[in-house]
């Protein structure tokens, strides 16, 4: 029982020092070793690491890439116009003994002392742009000299800014009255435009149909003209041809058919003359001739 | 630690100093065998084990044999904390001492027991969503915002508000980086995602956000967040980036509804007009043609008419020329005969009328009454010559 509770003791010391003298890295950590206040050894490399027992001991932080989130607040752009805008960094621990030097190693500290940074940082270079650079490819340009800017200050803590994002932009919420009445004039206008157009396409359209009626007519008119000339002048030339033959033959041919047409009626009365050359035999029977 | 979990322990016979050996491995391979165990469960399982042991071992059982007995009992238990079954579509990141050691694929695996090394299980494979702007019905889905109203409204190209709502789909492809580089993936995703979105909204004019650069907002949108992500190594994919909504506020929809009826009165009077025109045209062509045929049939009937009235001149005067006088005359007394056999006729000696004027009794030619009778007077020498 004494040899048993004596193991038992010394195991216990043993297992005590052990913990003392061994720790685990994670995967996710960096190291700090301290020994008796006085900073020491960086470890970066995950993995079981040793210390001198109870001299020493460790302080952990993380290597991830953490949040920073921001406040939103008002900036006055240089145009004098009023926005929200609400912004997030991640941020790194670079340098653990900075870190730990700076404030005194703990995140929250350090989300204290980044968060003023940032919006100060975020106040003064969207304070230097016109409010419409905001609202243009020039965002991403805008957040690389911010996080730069935020960099250079964070230095001093221990640690890297990864990236500075614009979250929101919003306009204040006394502004909105205003951009809502702006917004449906415009679309007021956008809508006037629209049935105008459609007015104006649809006369066109008309206009241009109605045009390409006429231009068919008349073409077709000018067509019909030249086919009655054509008829005509080949009517002359057929009768021409034929009456040419003769013409003093024609004269009388025609003359003739003339008489029939214009005296056949029935109530056309004839008052003749016994001269009339009808009645040579008439009055001269058989003598013949004139 | 390990022996903070001793409440519920009942490990009274012999185990007086050992606390940390006798549970340490207990608790183990409580965590070792199933990761979804919790401690009331825990609690629960000692005092069972407790029973057994009392059952097993009774009062007259030396304590050596017993000691060696749970020591055996904990060491197997122990040593099962190395079993590690990956279900389908999750990886496993085996950590030996916090230190990364392999990548687990689903199946069964034999690592080493617990504090040595550890595994963490990553779904892989799983699609992940996340709503920007707007809550989800269905539950477990993570939200952004607690005031979508008021939340999603973002600032366009042209200073315009919109309410602008997408979902965020994601997946992790590398579990390490997942586990280990970014704190807090997940509300990542959601930051940059929201960021990227506002900033195309941003840059883009309302038109074009309602209607023909959707799809150009969603990719720019899903490459720069892939691209910010990547910068992190946050171990993760984004699948892909889709609009929900896009519409005005409640303040302005009446007057953006009015632009879309514009709009489609606007196609209305243009296809009313296309339908005229379409009328129109071909109206005017079926008139000309029926104007050009008709003067090609008038023309046509000229030709062949006049053919026809050559032709009988043509007949009639061959005829002629074989005896020119006989057929001149007979014409003549022919045409002569038609022409008066059917009209009235009254024969005046020119020589006798010269002094008496002569009375024609114009009723009793036949004539009505009421109409003065039309004479004509054909030129009494025609033909005398």
């Amino acid at each position: 029982m004494n040899r048993l509770t004596l193991a038992g003791v010394v195991a216990a010391v043993a297992l005590f020092v052990a913990f003392n003298t061994f720790f685990v890295v994670d995967q996710a950590q960096q190291a700090l070793v301290v020994e008796l206040g006085n900073p020491g050894r960086i470890i970066r490399e995950p993995g079981l690491a040793m210390k001198v027992p109870f001299f020493q001991n460790v302080i952990f932080f993380s290597k991830r890439v953490l949040v920073l989130p921001g406040e939103s607040g008002l900036i006055i752009t240089q145009d004098r116009k009023n926005i929200i805008v609400d912004a997030f960094a991640r941020y790194r621990i670079s340098d653990p003994l900075q870190f730990y030097k700076s404030v005194r190693g703990t995140e929250d500290m350090a989300r204290a002392r980044l968060t003023p940074v940032l919006n100060a940082s975020l106040r003064r270079v969207l304070g230097e742009q016109q409010f419409r650079a905001l609202l243009s490819g020039e965002r991403s340009v805008l957040m690389r000299a911010i996080r730069d800017e935020v960099s250079a200050g964070a230095k001093t803590l221990g640690v890297e800014i990864v990236d500075v994002r614009i979250q929101r932009s919003d306009l204040p919420e006394s502004n909105l009255p205003a951009v809502f009445q702006r917004m449906r004039a415009e679309r007021q206008r956008v809508a006037e435009g629209s049935r105008a157009e459609g007015d104006q396409k649809a006369q066109e359209i008309r206009s241009t149909a109605d045009k390409e009626a006429t231009v068919i007519k008349a073409t077709a008119q000018q067509k019909a003209d030249i086919f009655r000339g054509e008829g005509e002048a080949e009517r002359n030339r057929i009768l021409g041809d034929a009456y040419g033959r003769d013409p003093e033959f024609f004269s009388f041919y025609r003359s003739l058919q003339a008489y029939e047409e214009a005296m056949s009626g029935e109530t056309t009365t004839m008052v003749l003359s016994p001269d009339n050359p009808f009645f040579k035999y008439f009055q001269k029977g058989q003598t013949g001739g004139r | 630690m390990p022996w903070n979990d001793n409440k519920g322990g009942g490990w009274t016979p012999g185990g007086g100093g050992r606390g940390p050996w006798g549970q340490g491995p207990g608790n183990g391979s409580g965590g070792g065998r199933g990761p979804n165990m919790r401690p009331p469960d825990l609690d629960e399982l000692f005092k069972r084990l407790n029973e057994w042991l009392k059952r097993m071992f009774p009062q007259q059982t030396p304590r050596g044999i017993m000691v060696a007995g749970i020591g055996g009992i904990v060491l197997v238990g122990w040593l099962l904390t190395g079993i590690q079954i990956i279900p389908p579509a999750e990886q496993g990141i085996v950590l030996r001492f916090g230190s990364f050691v392999q990548t687990l694929e689903p199946g069964f695996h034999i690592r080493l027991p617990v504090p040595i090394e550890t595994v963490s299980r990553v779904n892989v494979g799983e699609a992940r969503q996340v709503n920007i702007g707007f809550r989800a019905s269905a539950e477990g889905e993570r939200v952004s915002s607690s005031n979508p109203a008021r939340d999603s409204l973002m600032l366009t190209g042209d200073e315009n508000i919109m309410h602008v709502t997408f979902t965020v789909q994601w997946q992790v492809t590398n579990a390490l980086d997942f586990l280990f580089q970014v704190e807090d993936v997940e509300h990542t995703v959601e930051a940059v995602s929201e960021s990227a979105m506002r900033e195309f909204v941003g840059q883009t004019p309302v038109d074009q956000i309602m209607t023909v650069n959707r799809g150009k907002i969603e990719t720019q949108v899903r490459e720069t967040t892939q691209r910010v992500l990547d910068a992190y190594k946050a171990g993760v994919t984004i699948i892909g980036v889709s609009l929900q909504t896009t519409q005005a506020p409640q303040e302005v929809v009446d007057a953006f509804n009015d632009v879309q009826a514009a709009s489609s009165d606007r196609d209305r009077k243009i296809n009313e007009a296309q339908k005229y025109a379409n009328t129109v045209v071909p109206r005017a062509k079926g008139e000309a043609a029926k104007i050009e045929q008709d003067a090609d049939a008038i023309k046509q009937q000229a030709i062949t008419l006049a053919k026809g009235e050559a032709q009988r001149f043509v007949s009639v005067y061959d005829q002629y020329k074989s005896s020119p006088q006989v057929t001149r005359e007979r014409l003549y007394v022919e045409t002569m005969q038609r022409v008066l056999s059917k009209a009235h006729k009254i024969i005046l000696d020119g020589r006798n009328g010269q002094t008496v004027l002569p009375y024609l009794p114009m009723q009793g030619l036949g004539l009505r009454p009421t109409h003065p009778p039309t004479v004509s007077q054909p030129s009494t020498q025609g033909g005398a010559q």
